[in-house]
This record gives C-alpha cells, sequence and structure tokens, in this order.
C-alpha cells in the first residue's frame, strides 16, 4: 500500500467513530454584527496603513505621483518600477528582473497593487508577468501606488478577487505595513528581512 | 531541534529547573504579559470575536469531519498547477523525501521558514547528516540556532534571550562588535541571512493553512523570511501536518481575523503569502519547483480517539502559551518537546505517547485560561482530563492487588466513621490534636503539598464545639 492510501485509509477508519455528542451540538449562537462600512473608505484606509508605519502621499494623477516618488528622499542606488505610464525623472529605473548581485545596489522598488483592502490597511500584490516576487521584497523601501478604484472594504472582497487569479499565477502577497520582528526582547524593529519603509502614493 | 531527544518524560524536574532560574522567570512573565495585553487590546477591535471564534471552529471541524475528502481535493488542485504532492505516514518517510529530493537536486544548502512541523520531524539533523546545510531564517529561530538551543515558544522561539544574550552570541559566532541596539542587532541578522537566501538552493517552510478548494498555501508572517525562502531558492518544500487543510479559500477570512490578533495582538501580519504552485512560464521569479509533503506522524490517530480529536483544531496561534499560568513560568523547555505550553501538554502524550509524557497531562491546574484564549474554542482542559483518565485507567479500574484492597478498607472505614455524628466529631478531634502535635508549633507540614503550599493551622475548637 503506498504511504498515500495508507493516510487516506488510516483517516477513513478514524472518521468511522463519530464526535462526541457534545461537540456535535451546534456552537452559541454569537450575534455576527456586520461592521457599517465606512462613510469615507479613504480616510479609514489611511488610518488603518499610518497605524502600521507606514507613509501615506496623496496625488492627484500619476504624474503628481511620479513627482512625489522623485521627492523621497532615498539612496543613490537605481529604481526597480513595475508599475507602467510613471514619469520618473530623477533616478535611473530598472524594469524586468535585475540579477541577483545587483539586488544590494537597489535604492527602492516602485509597484503598483492588485487592491487596497481597508479593513486591514493592506496592500494586495498578485504576482505575474512583470510583477515577480522579489522586486517588492528585496528593497530597503517599497513604494506601492494605490488608485482609489482598487479599494475594496473586507478581507472577504479580497478573497472573492484573488480567487480567480490565483491557478493562472503562482501566487499573491498581502503586505501590510513595513517588514517587522519582535523576536528580541519584544522590541519591536523593522526592516528584518523586507523593506524598512512602505510608502503608499494614493491617487484620488 | 528536535535531535536534542524529548525530556518530556521529566516535566516536573525540568519545570523545577526552570523556575529556579530567576531572571529567565522574570523574562518570561515579562514578555507573556506584553502578549496577553496585546491579545485583549486586538480581539477588542472585533465585537464580532465570539462569533468568529464559533465559526473557526465550525470550519475547522468541517474540514476534518471530511478530511480525506479535502486532502484528495487539495491535492488535485496542486498537481494541476504544476505541483507535486508527496505523503509521508511518519516522521522518517517525510525526512527521506525531503533529504532524497534534496540530494537529486544538488541541494547545499537549504534555507528554512519557521515550521514547528520541521522541527517535529527533525530535518534539520537529517539535512545535516546528508551534507546539507540548514539555515533558520526566522529571526528568533536564527538565534536559537546559532545558540545551538531549541525554541521555547511556538511564536517567539528567542523569548527567553535578552539582547545582552543576542550581544554575546553574535560576537562569538559571527564576530560582530557587541551592540545592545536592538536593531543593528537584527541588521546584523538581515545582511548574514540576505546572502544565505539568494544563494540557496531549496526553502523549506510549512503553512498555516492548505486551501482544498485552490490548492492554495496560506504562510503568515512579519519578516519576509518566509516570501524570501518561498520565492527566492529554485525548488520549494511546504511541510504540512494534513490537519491544516481547509475547505474554500472564503474560509481563510475568518482566521486571519483571528490567528494573528491572537498570537501576536496584531490586526494581521505583515505578509499573508498566497502560494499556487511553482512559478508559471511567463513570471520572472518564484521557485521551480513545489514539493507539497502532507504529513500524518500521528494525526490520524489522534482523529481517531473522538475525545482527544479537538486536538486537531489547534491553529498555532501561541495564545495558549501566553495565558497559561504553569506556562507563564516555566518556560517552553520544559515540556521537553517542540510544543510547549498548554497545547504541548495536550499533543504530546499523544505523539510521543503516554508512557513517554505521563506528566504532561497534569501539567495544568485546570484553570481553563487556555481554553478561553483559543481562536477556535478548543476545550483543552477537557482533553487533559481525558488524557490523565487514559492514564490512570489501568490503576483505577484495578479490583485485584494490595492498593485496590487498602483502597477499599480506607473507603470502608471513613463510610463508618461519618455515618455516625458522634464519630465523626471523635474523630475530627484526634485529627486536629493530631496535626497540632505534628505541626511542632509551625504550620503543619503535609509530604508534597508543604514544598510549595501552607496547610492551614487546626483550630483549637472545632465549629461544632464552639456552637454546642
Amino acid at each position: 500500500m503506498s504511504a498515500r492510501e495508507q493516510v487516506l485509509a488510516d483517516v477513513r477508519a478514524a472518521l468511522a467513530r463519530p464526535w462526541p455528542a457534545a461537540h456535535a451540538a451546534p456552537g452559541p449562537a454569537w450575534p455576527v454584527t456586520r461592521e457599517a462600512a465606512p462613510e469615507d473608505p479613504v480616510a479609514a484606509f489611511r488610518a488603518k496603513v499610518e497605524a502600521v508605519g507606514a507613509s501615506w502621499h496623496a496625488a492627484r494623477d500619476r504624474a503628481e505621483a511620479a513627482a512625489i516618488v522623485d521627492a523621497l528622499p532615498l539612496g543613490d542606488g537605481p529604481v526597480w518600477v513595475t508599475l507602467d505610464d510613471l514619469p520618473l525623472t530623477r533616478r535611473t529605473v530598472l524594469r524586468g528582473a535585475p540579477p541577483r548581485d545587483a539586488f544590494d545596489t537597489l535604492a527602492a522598488a516602485v509597484t503598483g497593487v492588485a487592491a487596497g483592502i481597508v479593513e486591514t490597511g493592506s496592500l494586495a500584490l498578485f504576482y505575474g508577468p512583470g510583477r515577480g516576487r522579489l522586486s517588492s521584497l528585496v528593497v530597503p523601501v517599497h513604494v506601492a501606488v494605490v488608485e482609489r478604484a482598487q479599494l475594496v472594504p473586507t478581507l472577504d472582497d479580497f478573497l472573492l478577487r484573488v480567487r480567480g487569479h490565483l491557478g493562472p499565477q503562482s501566487g499573491a502577497v498581502l503586505v501590510t505595513g513595513p517588514s517587522r520582528s519582535a523576536d528580541i526582547e519584544q522590541v519591536i524593529t523593522v526592516g528584518v528581512h523586507g523593506p524598512k519603509e512602505l510608502h503608499v502614493v494614493f491617487i484620488d | 531541534m528536535s535531535g536534542h531527544a524529548p525530556t518530556s518524560h521529566r516535566f516536573r524536574a525540568n519545570a523545577a529547573e526552570a523556575l529556579a532560574n530567576g531572571n529567565q522567570v522574570r523574562v518570561l512573565r515579562a514578555a507573556t504579559a506584553r502578549s496577553v495585553a496585546g491579545r485583549m487590546q486586538a480581539l477588542s477591535e472585533r465585537p464580532d470575536w465570539e462569533a468568529l471564534r464559533v465559526r473557526a471552529r465550525e470550519v475547522k471541524r468541517e474540514a476534518l469531519s471530511r478530511l480525506d475528502h479535502y486532502l484528495v481535493e487539495f491535492e488535485a488542485r496542486v498537481r494541476e498547477q504544476g505541483g507535486t504532492v508527496a505523503w509521508a505516514r511518519d516522521a522518517d518517510e517525510a525526512r527521506r523525501y525531503i533529504v532524497d529530493l534534496a540530494r537529486a537536486r544538488g541541494v547545499r544548502t537549504a534555507v528554512k521558514a519557521k515550521s514547528m512541523t520541521s522541527e517535529e520531524i527533525g530535518l534539520n539533523e537529517a539535512f545535516e547528516a546528508a551534507g546539507v546545510t540548514p539555515v533558520e531564517t526566522d529571526l528568533g529561530e536564527y538565534i536559537v540556532q546559532l545558540a545551538g538551543e531549541t525554541p521555547s515558544h511556538i511564536i517567539l522561539p528567542a523569548i527567553h534571550k535578552s539582547r545582552g544574550d543576542v550581544s554575546a552570541l553574535f560576537q562569538r559566532t559571527l564576530g560582530t562588535p557587541p551592540t545592545e541596539d536592538v536593531a543593528e542587532l537584527a541588521g546584523i541578522a538581515r545582511r548574514v541571512l540576505r546572502e544565505r537566501f539568494l544563494r540557496a538552493d531549496m526553502g523549506v517552510s510549512g503553512a498555516n493553512f492548505a486551501v482544498a478548494e485552490t490548492g492554495t498555501l496560506v504562510i503568515v508572517e512579519n519578516e519576509g523570511n518566509i516570501r524570501f525562502s518561498t520565492g527566492a531558492p529554485r525548488v520549494h518544500v511546504a511541510l504540512v501536518g494534513i490537519e491544516k487543510v481547509i475547505p474554500r479559500l472564503a474560509d481563510v477570512a475568518t482566521f486571519l481575523r483571528l490567528l494573528p490578533r491572537s498570537g501576536t495582538g496584531q490586526r494581521i501580519t505583515s505578509y499573508v503569502n498566497f502560494l499556487n504552485g511553482p512559478r508559471r512560464a511567463h513570471e520572472d521569479d518564484g521557485p521551480e519547483e513545489l514539493h507539497v509533503v502532507l504529513l500524518d506522524n500521528g494525526r490520524s490517530r489522534i482523529l481517531a480517539d473522538p475525545e482527544a480529536r479537538e486536538s486537531l483544531l489547534c491553529i498555532r496561534c501561541g495564545a495558549c502559551l501566553n495565558v497559561c499560568p504553569v506556562y507563564q513560568r516555566v518556560g517552553g523547555h520544559a515540556y521537553g518537546w517542540v510544543y510547549p505550553g498548554p497545547l504541548g501538554a495536550m499533543i504530546t502524550p499523544q505523539y510521543l505517547g503516554l508512557d513517554r509524557a505521563p506528566e504532561l497531562p497534569f501539567a495544568s491546574s485546570l484553570c481553563g485560561a487556555c481554553k478561553d484564549a483559543c481562536p477556535v474554542r478548543i476545550d483543552i482542559p477537557r482533553v487533559l482530563l481525558h488524557l490523565r483518565q487514559t492514564l490512570r485507567e489501568p490503576e483505577a479500574t484495578r479490583t485485584r492487588g494490595l492498593s485496590a484492597w487498602a483502597e477499599k478498607r480506607a473507603v470502608a472505614l471513613a463510610a463508618w466513621t461519618m455515618t455516625s455524628p458522634r464519630r465523626f466529631a471523635a474523630a475530627g478531634r484526634w485529627l486536629r490534636r493530631a496535626l497540632r502535635l505534628l505541626s511542632f508549633g509551625g504550620a503543619p507540614r503535609v509530604p508534597g503539598w508543604s514544598a510549595t503550599r501552607d496547610f492551614p493551622a487546626p483550630a483549637r475548637r472545632s465549629l461544632r464545639e464552639m456552637l454546642s
């Protein structure tokens, strides 16, 4: 019998015994209070984004967004951009996938998002052609350009959206704030493996 | 990590040693208090907290109730997307699969995301024996690995180490200058581990959830080491206990609302990974191969015990550890194996065998704090009681032998004494007299009890005597 057959057989045999009667009863019916949709989703999103230590910048269009990025105090190196139509002028722009030994030279990554989730202040990044896993991870600064139309209220909405994406593509990540750790004396320190800084440039 | 043989059989001795280390007790009390406060703060944001807990338990129960069906569905989805699924009946089979794969792919270094399951099967030792270097990448696990120790908490593995300890450790093993600055210490780890991530040939992770409907692995983290370990090397191995399977992607929302709040007091972790197979042909990066190893290793045996089955509902959040008055004082190493705290007391005897961890079901005052804190409402005290009953059953049902005879006689004597008010009062007088004599003027000394508690001093006159 293969391991697969054995494991499945063991599971089926185990499940032949029913749950104890006490467990089978449904749990207490606690009220599910639906959170009222926030009156101002942008303000709610901004509050959650800033609460986790990300920086918020407002822009009216792509051109203004590019100007904001140009003005950020970044290091000298090139900027890895995975977002189209962003007229950056100040910095060397790298597109596609730079070689790994160039990673340490990068000053920042500028990406778009697939969605912004108001409930948690999260950015959804869907992996795909031109939108790799490593671009927003290996850099010290991640700049995410978010448009109002991309905001969704809850995690449930995000999961509905990502469901169609997972399959054709290999995955997605929900990013909320910079990389952090509290492993040493529970003191929060940022930028442990991922970016130290996260900037959200919001185009309204 | 679990190349250190389990010491679960000597929990009481371990606990006594841990309590003697005053500094560690202080560090642990402070850390768990912070975690508890963080959790209370975070859950107060959700007025539907209890409804979430009920729903989460229902989802996990549903998943377990049709586990074979969901495992098969999960496997089909993963394979459709170009991933490989391997099944492992036990730790040995899982180790062999992963090590053989590493050999076949010429792996020299394997970066590891935090995975309790990989410690359960002793993967690091197996790697080392095969000439593969395992590198822990979670900051706490990395520290513990450098120190040659085992983690003492499933969420904060190095909770028992101060910044001074870490600085000294880095000085000794990495040759870096001493520093008391936590950000600098983290920066050292970031630099060193960055190199390892980018050069590693294999990444090993666990998974918080394995979604059957879509074949997705969901993994939460704060540092980014899991994004790195699963994204940079060309082979990704995910070692997943069979009880991690949940039915639908939509279910993940409920768990994402519960797990970070319960474990670290966060609204959500910095990163939540959704991994669906290896990289696609048109993608720029990602692993070329994804291998999911579905691990039984005793889980189907736990499933077969209806009274213990709910042990498998656990989502490994760590909340029960932080609220447990026992864990808060003795720490994780006392439990002697991979899983500490109430979780460890509940599952270690089931994985290793009751005979190898007979003290663990008793490592609890049954206060129920863990049950209140558990996001999936596992009745841990009830399972512990069940384990105690199972342990004591041979004794309890024994009808022959000296102790059975003595117990019968003692019960008969007590019954005879208590069925007469005169005899009861007389027995009381003699007992109080004897206790006063044995106290030598101080508090009565009762074997075992008096080592850690005072026994109340008997009154000169009983209430009965005062009232008559």
